[in-house]
């Protein structure tokens, strides 16, 4: 009599789940929305209204962060920031060596004060690289923006 | 047959010679209660509490047993003492699925199969029996030993018996809980492989670019800044001519415009309009900041302009342009611009 009547209590002790349920779906729900399915940017690109999206699998990225006062030139950084600094003959020949692996598509992750005559000049070595396509990185404008 | 002499403690008053008998009427009508005294006439035996002496409450069950009386046999107190153990344990009758143990701690009712002959003792051995009876064979007794074998059955209660009835009934509310229930186990699996998934797709990150022609890589010609003027007279002509000098000013067609989204977009529209241009030439300073060309881009992209970009000529010795605040050289010039495919 008294171990049923245990039992039936430790039924009452399971743990209700449906709540648990209900929220995961809700955090679910809230990253599917809140997520831009965006790189996170290492330099602050200029901002654009327009704009194409571009795989970060199917890119070679050279980054050109902003130029530090004094500086003679930018610097010209493999990858997305983190890479070491090349010269325009290594840059062009990682893309070239891209090229070869199929990844055609050069995103110049350049800041938004970066000389435009510098971009160019990184985008006329790259551009060497036949069948490659050159990407200027941008953002989103910020909301407000009209 | 005894007499006894009975106090009346509630009213402080003593009656000698009392009957056994007339002692257990004056009980049942009321006269005498329990809680009064008594003890054998002319003897000095303490007194004792009626309830404490059997032999003046046991009568009146006599009396019921009367038939029996009526035969006189030597035999006939222990037929009647038979009933008394079980008529003063009621309760153990409902204890006949109990362990083996619990028959073997009711004693007692063979003790009062031991007392029960006292009655036929003579008004002598009265005094030396109810010592002994006072302290096991009273009535009172009997409950004591049977509370304290109640006492004994820790779990097994009058109160456990009566919820063990309702055991059945609890059992059959919570069937349909039970069956009600929904097992929650493969919702939480699926949601949490959602999860995952979700998770792993969400690795392929899209970055927003803008595409820009590929500029020429052959150097700027090396023009007096007249020539360089009369040639972007020329393309003025075939291309909407854009430009941005190193402080951010932006010309079209040599009209300069505000720098922003709206503006550009508007004249470039209008350019278009009117004279049928459908590429915009980009000629910026070298020093130009990165985002103002992007600007310009954008509003090309905007109404659906082709672009074309003029390579500016690199700035001759240190680059006064990365100095904060200071204006940019002049000396700078567009190119050979290179239409987009």
């Amino acid at each position: 009599m008294l171990l049923r009547r245990e039992s039936t209590e430790e039924r009452d002790e399971h743990i209700d789940m449906t709540p648990m349920v209900d929220v995961v779906f809700q955090l679910m729900t809230f990253m599917l929305f809140s997520s831009q399915m965006t790189g996170g940017e290492l330099v602050d690109v200029p901002p654009a209204r327009h704009g194409v999206g571009v795989e970060e699998s199917a890119a070679t990225f050279l980054t050109l962060p902003k130029p530090m006062p004094g500086a003679t030139e930018p610097e010209v950084l493999l990858g997305h920031g983190s890479g070491p600094s090349v010269t325009l003959e290594q840059a062009s020949a990682a893309v070239a060596e891209a090229a070869k692996n199929g990844v055609r598509k050069v995103i110049l992750q350049a800041d938004g004060d970066v000389p435009h005559g510098r971009v160019l000049e990184v985008a006329a070595a790259v551009s060497q690289v036949e069948g490659v396509t050159v990407h200027v990185g941008v953002q989103e404008e910020p909301t407000g923006t009209p | 047959m005894a007499a006894w002499d009975v106090f009346h403690s509630d009213r402080l008053e003593l009656v000698r010679g009392l009957s056994a008998d007339q002692i257990a009427a004056g009980l049942a009508s009321g006269e005498i209660r329990d809680d009064d005294l008594a003890r054998p006439a002319g003897t000095n035996t303490p007194w004792a509490r009626i309830a404490d002496l059997p032999e003046l409450i046991q009568p009146p069950r006599q009396t019921v047993q009367a038939p029996l009386d009526e035969t006189k046999t030597v035999e006939m107190p222990a037929p009647i003492s038979v009933p008394v153990p079980i008529q003063e344990w009621p309760v153990d009758d409902d204890d006949d699925d109990e362990e083996d143990d619990e028959e073997e701690e009711i004693e007692p009712p063979a003790e009062v199969e031991r007392i029960v002959p006292a009655w036929e003792l003579t008004e002598d051995d009265l005094g030396r029996d109810r010592a002994t009876r006072q302290s096991s064979s009273s009535r009172v007794a009997l409950p004591v030993v049977a509370s304290r074998d109640y006492g004994d059955r820790p779990e097994f209660d009058e109160e456990d018996e009566e919820e063990t009835d309702e055991a059945p009934v609890s059992l059959t509310r919570a069937g349909p809980a039970r069956v009600e229930e929904l097992d929650l186990a493969a919702m939480v699996d699926v949601a949490f492989q959602l999860v995952l998934f979700f998770l792993v797709t969400a690795t392929t990150i899209l970055y927003k670019t803008l595409e820009i022609p590929k500029p020429s890589t052959e150097p700027p010609p090396d023009a007096v800044a007249q020539g360089r003027q009369r040639t972007l007279d020329e393309l003025q002509e075939d291309f909407i001519l854009v430009e941005i000098d190193a402080e951010g000013n932006v010309q079209i067609d040599r009209e300069p415009v505000a720098a922003d989204m709206a503006a550009l977009t508007e004249r470039l529209r209008s350019a278009r309009e009117t004279t049928g241009r459908t590429t915009m030439l980009l000629s910026a300073d070298f020093t130009t900041h990165h985002r103002d060309a992007v600007l310009a881009y954008d509003a090309a992209n905007d109404i659906g302009l082709a672009i074309a970009i003029a390579k500016p000529q690199a700035p001759q010795g240190p680059p006064p342009a990365f100095a904060p605040g200071q204006p940019a050289a002049k000396q700078a010039g567009a190119g050979e611009p290179v239409p987009t495919s």
